[in-house]
């Protein structure tokens, strides 16, 4: 007794530590977890669902937290889209613009990677609307406006005024889309291909094949007016090797899955790639992070900007494993040896691994921008970790560059709060987001689906798309059977359709029930929860 | 009146063997343990915070048996700690958690000093120090041995272990240091002569014990269901809805509602003590 009774403080410290504890182990409250993936037997065999595709919760939590803002806002409105710091929008570069493009951009190749995990889901209230929703956003006239208003390094002039002066181009082209500006092009077009590819909607195919076209003509065809190198310039005549990946990737996925009749616009981009590895590759054979391309047309073909960039190396190596693996897999290990350092912070962060902006850095730099943009390169590194399967590296960094936010559910939506930095909540959001999908890859597009695929089971709808998430909708074509789990928060109808013969099994004996209709097949789930179903045909 | 002879804390002997073995077992016991649990660390804006109990342990050896055996059960247990769970030596942390034994041992010690609450007070102003020189010196340290500049590893490293290891000094270490007094006392090995309390505290001694015990249970309760919280599981019952956790089933709102009948006993306890302490019967 006399233990305690002596210390007034030691009972305080009693207090706090109880404190200590709850605030630690507290977690905001949050949704259901995400089912497991357990085995199925059906009359027929058995089936281990931990083989398909899934997704976790979070993942479409996530999913959730882009589609609320999205639509929250007009077309042309982009608040908490557009990264911004101090209530202003944070440019680029002196004079520059936000780069609107490229959020919306890789959101796109995040969410298209997440739709992809659920073929079998395609409800077009819930993926299709968004990604169109996204492309439009990306046609929006503040997405396109800085080509005609930006004055960033080019003496007071606008990058459009740029190119008509120096090129000689004919006027009019105001937001970029027929000469250079591939800072734009070509992820416009590679998003208009991944929406064509995952809902089989021409309703871009127009556009998605005049640009490719354009883009193709501009590549290949020294007469064209600002034909300068095998690439296409973007500052307006700086070539950056990343950039020059993205209508790359967009040409693999037209010529071998989008294409009515025969074409091979990849070819381009097979020259392009050469010439970038001969041309536009420092002493460690990585690449540089652009040139200027009156070097090459004012002969000065040796010339090139060495420009050290661990952002340049993590984005071109990630997309160009989609179109050409072989050489990404012979940059990456060299990428890693040059820029990235894995280490162990004990006890807080355990084992991790950083990206370096520049690999030649002063390692005892006190320069905060050195770190800035070293943040921007680990940001591009995870993505290309995780798209060369790295997932050591890629855990790594996510280890610390999630280390400060705290993840919460809000209703339906999972996202992390990024209170330093509230105007880039969104980018990292979004960079978490990728970077955490591991069943589907960019190169994952293309491969031309097989001709049945549109006629398949699928589920046509979901009554309540906001709270039934579906973790897995996969058609298993070798076992003529659909594989379902989902996460109810709310009692609810999911519909399949071409499923008028589905036998369904289900690894939960209550709780749902079904109803045919014609080719429909309609699971009723009676009560919330996790519900694991194989449907067999 | 406490006997305050001060003897030289920079000296070792056999009397220091066992605190070293001692301390040294819970370190490493208490780092392996919450690393293996693996409960989270939130950050509430630059705040971090995370139950990281280790962290008290070098500040209350060292405030107890002197610096040397605080720097060695802070270094030598974070060596063993870091080989055992990662499998390799990180010298700089070892070194940080040395520091933060070491500082604590710099003040004077008499026998039964930890039984007085203003000392005790003490110990936390000593633990803010360590922690911040404990982790400052080592994350310097760093920048040169990993090479990734100076924000990386004081941003990432320096900020959330000083948080933590000020929120855990501050608050555990005079716990601790009160116990190994406790302990002294009774060990045979040494001569108990605790000194006598200065001031006469006006709580309910039955009454602290049992809302102490009801606050451990809780937080015991409370760990119990982190590590009981099974993905994949739901438990569609509103007894989980206050805290939202996800639970396996009836164990989880078994554990839950303990949380909360134990917490809720325990606080309005704690109320009454203090009221009874702030103003005590004539």
């Amino acid at each position: 007794m006399s233990f305690l009774s002596k210390n007034k403080y030691l009972f305080v410290c009693g207090i706090l530590l109880v404190g200590l504890i709850f605030i630690t182990v507290y977690e905001p409250a949050g949704r259901l977890g995400t089912p497991g993936f357990p085995e199925i037997t059906t009359s027929e065999r058995t089936y281990n669902l931990t083989e398909y595709p899934s997704l976790t919760n979070e993942i479409i939590g996530m999913y959730n937290y882009f589609r609320s803002i999205l639509f929250g806002q007009g077309i042309n409105e982009f608040e908490n889209i557009e990264p911004y710091i101090g209530g202003d929008a944070m440019l680029l570069g002196p004079g520059g613009d936000s780069g609107i493009r490229y959020v919306l951009a890789f959101l796109m190749y995040g969410m298209s990677e997440m739709m992809e995990t659920t073929p079998g889901y395609r409800d077009p209230a819930y993926y299709q609307n968004t990604s169109d929703c996204v492309l439009q956003k990306m046609e929006a006239p503040k997405t396109k406006e800085y080509w005609n208003k930006s004055s960033m390094l080019y003496g007071g002039k606008s990058f459009y005024q740029f190119v008509v002066d120096h090129y000689g181009v004919p006027p009019g082209d105001y937001e970029g889309l027929k000469y250079t500006n591939i800072m734009y092009r070509g992820h416009w077009a590679l998003m208009e291909a991944l929406y064509q590819f995952l809902f089989n909607d021409p309703k871009y195919n127009t556009t998605l094949t005049e640009q490719l076209s354009l883009l193709y003509e501009e590549m290949t065809n020294s007469s064209y007016p600002t034909y300068t190198t095998p690439g296409v310039p973007c500052e307006p005549d700086q070539l950056f090797v990343q950039c020059n990946t993205i209508q790359s990737l967009a040409f693999k996925i037209y010529d071998n899955c989008l294409n009515t009749s025969p074409t091979n616009y990849y070819s381009a981009a097979a020259r392009l790639i050469d010439f970038e590895l001969a041309n536009m590759t420092n002493e460690d054979g990585l690449f540089v992070n652009g040139i200027n391309v009156t070097k090459f047309v004012n002969g000065e073909p040796d010339y090139v900007d060495d420009f050290d960039s661990g952002y340049t190396q993590g984005w071109s190596i990630a997309f160009i494993n989609a179109y050409n693996q072989s050489i990404a897999q012979q940059l990456y290990p060299k990428f890693k040896s040059a820029y990235v350092t894995e280490t162990v912070y004990p006890g807080i962060l355990g084992e991790l691994a950083y990206m370096k902006e520049d690999k030649n850095i002063d390692p005892f730099s006190t320069n905060i921008m050195d770190f800035a943009f070293s943040l921007a390169a680990n940001g591009f590194g995870v993505a290309c970790a995780k798209e060369m399967g790295d997932y050591q590296i890629r855990d790594g960094i996510l280890n610390w560059l999630t280390h400060y936010f705290t993840p919460k559910w809000e209703g339906n939506k999972y996202y992390m709060p990024t209170p330093i930095f509230e105007g880039l909540q969104f980018v990292f959001n979004m960079i978490v987001y990728w970077a955490q999908q591991e069943w589907v890859n960019l190169g994952d597009f293309t491969q031309r689906r097989s001709p049945s695929f549109w006629t398949q089971p699928f589920i046509a709808d979901v009554s309540n798309i906001e709270n039934i998430f579906i973790n897995q909708a996969t058609y298993d074509e070798s076992n003529s059977a659909f594989i379902l789990t989902c996460s109810a928060a709310t009692p609810g109808n999911i519909t399949l359709t071409n499923a008028g013969s589905g036998t369904v099994f289900s690894k939960q004996s209550s709780g749902w029930s079904t109803q045919l209709n014609g080719s429909n097949l309609t699971i009723m789930l009676n009560n919330g929860g996790n519900y694991n179903f194989v449907i067999e045909f | 009146m406490a006997e305050k002879e001060a003897r030289s804390r920079w000296k070792i002997g056999k009397e220091s063997i066992f605190p070293l073995i001692l301390g040294l077992g819970i370190f490493i016991g208490l780092e392996v343990l919450f690393t293996i649990l693996n409960l989270p660390i939130q950050t509430y804006y630059y705040i971090t915070f995370a139950l990281v109990p280790a962290i008290a342990v070098p500040i209350s050896f060292g405030a107890k048996y002197g610096p040397i055996v605080g720097f060695l059960v802070g270094f030598g247990g974070k060596f063993i700690a870091d080989l055992i769970l990662y499998g390799g030596i990180w010298i700089w942390w070892p070194l940080g958690f040395g520091l933060m034994g070491l500082i604590p041992g710099l003040s004077k010690y008499y026998r039964g000093k930890y039984t007085e609450g203003w000392n005790l007070f003490k110990i936390s102003l000593y633990a803010l120090a360590a922690a911040f020189l404990g982790t400052l010196v080592p994350s310097m340290l760093s920048v040169f041995a990993d090479q990734l500049g100076l924000f990386f590893p004081i941003l990432f490293y320096s900020i959330p272990l000083f948080f933590i290891a000020a929120l855990n000094g501050v608050i555990i270490a005079p716990i601790m240091a009160r116990g190994l007094e406790y302990l002294d006392s009774k060990m045979t090995l040494t001569e108990s002569k605790e000194t006598p309390p200065r001031e006469t505290l006006h709580l309910n001694q039955a009454g602290v014990l049992l809302a102490g015990f009801c606050f451990l249970l809780s937080s015991g309760l409370y760990i119990l269901k982190y590590v009981f919280n099974t993905e994949g599981s739901f438990m569609g019952c509103g007894a989980g809805a206050p805290f939202g956790h996800e639970i396996a089933g009836d164990i989880g709102i078994a554990l839950e509602l303990g949380i909360y009948i134990f917490l809720g006993i325990g606080i309005m306890l704690s109320v009454g003590l203090v009221i009874r302490a702030i103003f005590p019967k004539k």
